[in-house]
């Protein structure tokens, strides 16, 4: 390879033309000239050394002192300090009280840093009796990767022969993770006991009901156990079948007018208006029978379609018991292949009834 | 300079003896820079810009490149303002400045120098405006491409462009008028300079 050699034009000058000749800066007149003009300081450019000094002392004289930025460098931090906890207090104690999707949305955004914001409302009564779900309705499904609290929620009684009433009580752990666990206050419509309490608010954080169960998973592994009659509904018709025990991950949106709805351990399905990253916690059960009628008694189901449980693939084919479920976040932990009053089959049919059943979440 | 760090520190104290050195050593290139510039006023400007720059000089946070643009852009602002303003008015000038120091060395080596240094610069203010401050800049102040374009507002790549033209054509001007660079400044002194 031809080498170049700068200053040299000749040689480069063929290349294309494309390579252009570097003056030389080593040698010749070109770099004697540079060299002068970048030379050692002259006499006559140091003349004004004097005047540079005057002006040098005389601007050093009102030069801050350091002792002045000493004091001064303390005190800025205090008062930062002070101002910054101010803020942050006043923040946190604002967004305990905020409303709703405002107060949801503060709360995620807090829990998603590891802050808790409890909440300022009262926490509702709820009778520890309401929380022991029907053996057949208990749904045990935990994601715990979703980060829900278990929710109990019990099947009450029907009112009539079109219509059964669904009572849940929805215990549910604020999430850690961001998802939503909407307010489950719009449950407690026709409850046929009084027992059953939604005036809770399900996304308060770390509010047990007295005598609620924190976890949820109590789903019997057994498949084969006999239900149970849930104590606090007296006039609950067993609408269950035994031997299909829901997994507990919940299809949400349901909104129904018969059949019965165990919102028991879901923790894994969010409800409708809930699109978060929980409905893809692993299904354990809760899993629609593909050809299983689907809210054959009118009920109405608003679960996103875009929920990516796989064994569920459209919530809208979830809903046959006709749980009025209207809130968001509530889990729904089916009982697969439920026959209600009505004789609706729900369709929560369980995938796996048989699945392990994940640790209850118990993320504060 | 053997420690800028420390003389510049110490002057940011208040040491004026190092302050003394921090300015015999940057005034003849921005001396040569402002007479390239503005020249009936370069001496004027140049202790403007050196009383602005004591002014903030306990604030400065940097090294010795970082002083040396800092020294430049203040004097490129300065000639800036003064064209701006296209002031020539008189303006007061202290007694002190008026003062001639003897000259220490011979007085045939200076006026060698002088010379040399003089045609020098002439042939450089004689490029363009943009190619004369580029080059003035970058071999004469000794500055990087980088910092050049900060202080000239332009890219590294059209400096280098500046640069490379102002070189050529000085070089062709040498050639043509057949002036030659006097050899008063040592072979050993000069700064190997990389446009």
């Amino acid at each position: 390879m031809r080498e170049l050699t700068p200053g040299v034009p000749d040689d480069i000058g063929s290349l294309d033309g494309t390579v252009v000749a570097l003056p030389n800066l080593m040698s010749g007149e070109l770099a004697d000239l540079l060299a002068a003009a970048a030379g050692p300081a002259q006499e006559h450019e140091l003349r004004g050394e004097f005047a540079a000094r005057t002006a040098y002392r005389s601007a050093a004289a009102s030069w801050p002192t350091r002792r002045r930025r000493l004091v001064r460098t303390p005190a800025a931090v205090a008062v930062s300090t002070m101002a910054t906890l101010l803020v942050a207090s006043t923040g946190l104690a604002a967004a305990a009280d905020l409303p709703g999707p405002a107060g949801r949305t503060a709360q995620g955004v807090l829990g998603a840093v590891g802050v808790h914001v409890g909440p300022s409302a009262p926490v509702a009564p709820v009778a520890a009796s309401t929380s022991t779900p029907s053996s057949g309705n208990v749904a045990a499904g935990v994601a715990a990767r979703a980060g829900l609290a278990p929710a109990h929620c019990a099947s009450s009684t029907a009112t009539g022969p079109t219509q059964q009433l669904a009572a849940c009580t929805v215990h549910a752990l604020r999430p850690t993770s961001g998802v939503h666990v909407g307010p489950a206050s719009t449950h407690g419509e026709a409850q046929a006991t009084p027992t059953v309490s939604h005036g809770q608010s399900s996304s308060r954080h770390l509010r047990l009901a007295p005598g609620g169960r924190p976890a949820v998973s109590k789903a019997p592994r057994n498949p084969t156990a006999p239900p149970t009659t849930p104590t606090t509904t007296p006039t609950t018709t067993p609408t269950t079948d035994p031997s299909a025990i829901g997994g507990g991950t919940t299809r949400g949106g349901n909104i129904g007018t018969g059949g019965t709805c165990t919102s028991g351990a879901g923790t894994g399905g969010v409800d409708s208006s809930t699109t978060s990253t929980s409905s893809t916690a692993p299904s354990t059960g809760d899993a629609a029978t593909p050809g299983t009628p689907s809210a054959s008694d009118g009920a109405t189901n608003s679960a996103p379609t875009g929920s990516t449980d796989p064994a569920a693939p459209d919530a809208s084919t979830l809903n046959a018991a006709g749980c009025t479920h209207k809130g968001t976040g509530h889990h729904h932990a089916r009982t697969p292949g439920t026959t209600t009053s009505q004789g609706v089959t729900d369709a929560h049919a369980p995938a796996d009834s048989t699945a392990p059943v994940a640790p209850p979440s118990s993320t504060p | 300079m053997v420690d800028f760090r420390g003389t510049l520190n110490a002057a940011q104290r208040g040491d004026e003896d190092a302050f003394a050195v921090l300015w015999r050593e940057y005034q003849p290139g921005l001396l040569r820079y402002l007479r390239m510039k503005a020249a009936p006023v370069a001496d004027d400007l140049a202790a403007d810009i050196w009383l602005r720059v004591v002014r903030s000089l306990p604030t400065f946070d940097g090294d010795e490149a970082g002083f040396r643009g800092w020294l430049f852009t203040t004097a490129r602002n300065r000639v800036t303002d003064w064209y701006r303003t296209g002031s020539r008015r008189p303006e007061l000038i202290e007694h002190a400045s008026l003062v001639v120091l003897p000259s220490a060395s011979n007085v045939e080596d200076e006026a060698a120098e002088h010379s040399a240094t003089d045609t020098a610069m002439a042939l450089i203010s004689e490029l363009p405006p943009d190619q004369a401050e580029a080059v003035m800049l970058r071999i004469v102040a000794g500055m990087d491409v980088g910092r050049v374009a900060e202080i000239m507002g332009r890219t590294p790549g059209s400096v280098r462009v500046l640069c490379h033209r102002g070189l050529r054509k000085l070089e062709q001007r040498l050639v043509e008028r057949g002036v030659g660079a006097p050899a008063s400044v040592p072979t050993e002194q000069r700064e190997v300079i990389h446009a």
